[in-house]
């Protein structure tokens, strides 16, 4: 069968996979998933390249066209990176959000934001607290007041079914399925599954599945 | 809200899927020279005619517009290769054919910016909706196999799965919420007809 995967910019076998293109496969990963992933540091990184590239086209200005047409694709390329940076903030601040006091209670997940971020979620839950607190709850009874009990914790569900694409040979799998029962599956490139993000939680930290 | 309520529900809009195979690769061949352009991502170039050059679809499109190159359509985007690509759609109706994950979204950006550089582009485009049509027909009918464990998609794109991802994530999710009840009703079930196969077994 002929392989068409050579254009492929997901492909392992391209020798060199450049930050823009990590970022992006970050920013994928993060839109697909129901957990919060682990923070790319290529962030603070990429936004240093833009600001160097910027003072680049600012210095060729007044130069001759060709160097202007070299600015305006220089230009495009900058807001097209912009607007991954943005997006994949934004993913990660919309999940801090909802998960904001689950994310309070396990210093596991500590590890996996930035220290922005860390900051937000915790200002974040504490003005979502003090507010209800003032608007509601102080009016409530007391052991109604508590928002820190098991049951008023919004937590990712692992099970959610996502779409994955597997990047090496991985072989026979065992994932969980309905009601704990372990199922079998051939996991061998290029292939395609709906599964829940549990099963293939830790491939997609190896890096050997992709989220679609 | 930190992201938009529409985005938050069906995980990616189309445009962000085009945005997202923008960055593929495709050989453009470029019309004059240029000087090598240093980006973020990397560095494309010397433009040096008549030599082919290898540049992501965005920037590629981007040169189309201005009259600085043509390109060079992917090597599936032809009439041979897609009219067998139509017949296995037709023949095998539980697998899809190898298209590249980006085959709709890279076909409609080149078809829409550089159809001069495509021969026969008319009939491609019809070719390319009868095998979209067909593909569609067959996620439908992968429905019946939707199950709370897992289904395999091999060959679908990207564009595709985002069709489909709303409705089988729900019903994948619903299913589940259900089986998780499950045991209890099967467990009462079971002593049921066990109570009425030994009440039988009396007579």
């Amino acid at each position: 069968m002929e392989n068409y995967n050579e254009n492929n910019i997901f492909n392992d076998e391209q020798e060199e996979i450049s930050d823009v293109h990590m970022l992006m496969k970050s920013w994928i990963n993060e839109r697909c998933s129901p957990d919060i992933l682990p923070y790319n540091n290529l962030v603070n990184d990429l936004l240093e390249q833009l600001e160097v590239q910027s003072e680049i086209i600012d210095s060729n200005k007044n130069e001759n066209v060709n160097a202007a047409f070299q600015n305006m694709l220089c230009q495009q390329e900058m807001d097209r990176v912009k607007f991954i940076l943005k997006n994949y903030l934004r993913t990660r601040l919309n999940k801090i959000e909802k998960y904001a006091n689950y994310i309070y209670q396990n210093p596991t997940y500590y590890e996996r934001l930035s220290d922005k971020e860390i900051t937000y979620c915790e200002q974040y839950k504490e003005l979502v607290d003090s507010h209800l607190l003032k608007s509601s709850l102080e009016t409530a009874p007391a052991f109604l007041q508590n928002l820190n009990e098991n049951n008023m914790i919004v937590k990712p569900t692992l099970d959610e079914p996502v779409f994955c694409r597997v990047k090496e040979d991985i072989g026979e799998v065992q994932i969980q399925g309905r009601q704990g029962i372990s199922i079998t599956i051939n996991m061998k490139k290029n292939n395609v599954f709906m599964l829940r993000y549990k099963a293939i939680e830790s491939f997609l930290e190896e890096g050997r599945v992709e989220l679609l | 809200m930190a992201l938009p309520k529409y985005i938050q529900q069906s995980v990616f809009t189309p445009s962000e899927i085009e945005f997202i195979s923008e960055y593929e690769q495709i050989t453009i061949l470029p019309l004059q020279r240029m000087e090598a352009i240093t980006l973020l991502e990397g560095t494309y170039g010397p433009f040096r005619p008549p030599l082919t050059i290898k540049v992501p679809l965005w920037l590629a499109v981007t040169l189309k517009k201005k009259h600085k190159c043509s390109i060079q359509p992917p090597k599936w985007l032809n009439i041979e290769t897609l009219k067998k690509k139509k017949q296995r759609e037709e023949e095998n109706e539980k697998e899809f054919s190898d298209l590249p994950t980006h085959y709709f979204e890279i076909s409609s950006v080149l078809l829409d910016s550089a159809s001069d550089d495509i021969p026969y582009s008319d009939e491609i485009k019809i070719l390319l909706k009868d095998i979209r049509e067909i593909r569609r027909r067959k996620t439908k009918k992968g429905l019946e196999l939707l199950n709370s464990n897992y289904i395999q998609l091999d060959n679908l794109g990207l564009m595709e799965i985002n069709e489909i991802r709303p409705f089988f994530s729900k019903a994948f999710n619903d299913m589940r919420k259900l089986e998780e009840i499950l045991p209890r009703f099967q467990d009462s079930q079971a002593s049921q007809t066990y109570s009425m196969a030994s009440s039988s077994n009396r007579y």
